[in-house]
């Protein structure tokens, strides 16, 4: 039997090796969750909100360590831990990226009057439109709500 | 939600102009005050429980929300005098949001105490 650099390297130096190897898995997958969270936090901010940009760049970098730990170390545990990172990423961007599309509104598109409408606010007290832009101009901001 | 603390420094720009932010959600006026006290926001919620504003807008998104409810699909509408729109856009994905800069810079083009429709 033939005996690779790689196999001698990993039969005398394995054991330590072996628990980097689970080190850098389990640290992978810790950055790369810990990626939407930290997206989650800073969400106020429009830019990062739209690009999500601290997600990503923390799920990068968890891959990377994941895909590091499996070119180390072979073993299944390993494995899974170490390719379960760039899994979730690549989850994670296409829910990003197309599972929150919205459907364009061919309705709204064409609107070039408000509709009138009278609402109560956050008090019960009726709110009618009409009456806000006659004193000035008013942004109606539709959002999707509490969640 | 949090898109909506972004909006105070706008509706202080509209204010000045005699206007306000609207926000309109499917949500009950009870959610909202917690929305509008907790953050402060200095603008009103208006509840569109059933949905029928929304609709006649356009922007009725079924079965869209969490569970399957009925919720509004994000969008901007800048209106004047008679209602008249100036600006509007609709979000694209649901984590699109106009920024709130750009917004102020829109709300600051309009004259002073006027709301520039002929």
């Amino acid at each position: 039997m033939s005996t690779t650099p790689r196999d001698y390297v990993a039969q005398t130096s394995g054991r330590p090796k072996q628990r980097q190897a689970l080190g850098i898995s389990i640290l992978g997958l810790l950055l790369t969750i810990g990626g939407p969270m930290l997206y989650m936090a800073l969400m106020a901010n429009s830019w990062i909100r739209a690009s999500g940009a601290p997600a990503f760049v923390l799920m990068f970098l968890g891959s990377m360590l994941g895909i590091r730990a499996v070119a180390r170390d072979h073993r299944l545990a390993i494995r899974g831990i170490g390719l379960l990172s760039p899994l979730l990423t690549i989850l994670f961007a296409y829910i990003f990226f197309w599972g929150l599309k919205l459907p364009p509104s061919q309705t709204f598109e064409s609107l070039t009057i408000a509709p009138a409408f009278t609402l109560p606010d956050e008090e019960g007290r009726a709110v009618s439109l009409d009456e806000v832009v006659a004193s000035g101009p008013a942004l109606l901001v539709f959002y999707r709500g509490y969640w | 939600m949090t898109e909506l603390v972004g909006l105070r420094a706008v509706n202080e720009e509209l204010q000045r102009r005699g206007g306000r932010v609207l926000a309109v959600s499917v949500d009950p006026p009870s959610r909202s005050r917690e929305v509008v006290q907790n953050r402060k926001l200095g603008f009103s919620i208006l509840a569109d429980e059933s949905g029928d504003i929304l609709r006649k807008y356009g922007l009725l998104h079924e079965g869209g929300g969490p569970g399957k409810k009925d919720v509004a699909l994000p969008a901007h509408v800048l209106v004047a005098r008679d209602r008249q729109i100036l600006w509007k856009r609709q979000s694209a994905r649901v984590q699109d949001r106009p920024n709130p800069e750009d917004l102020e810079a829109l709300v600051r083009g309009l004259r002073l105490g006027d709301d520039s429709s002929e």
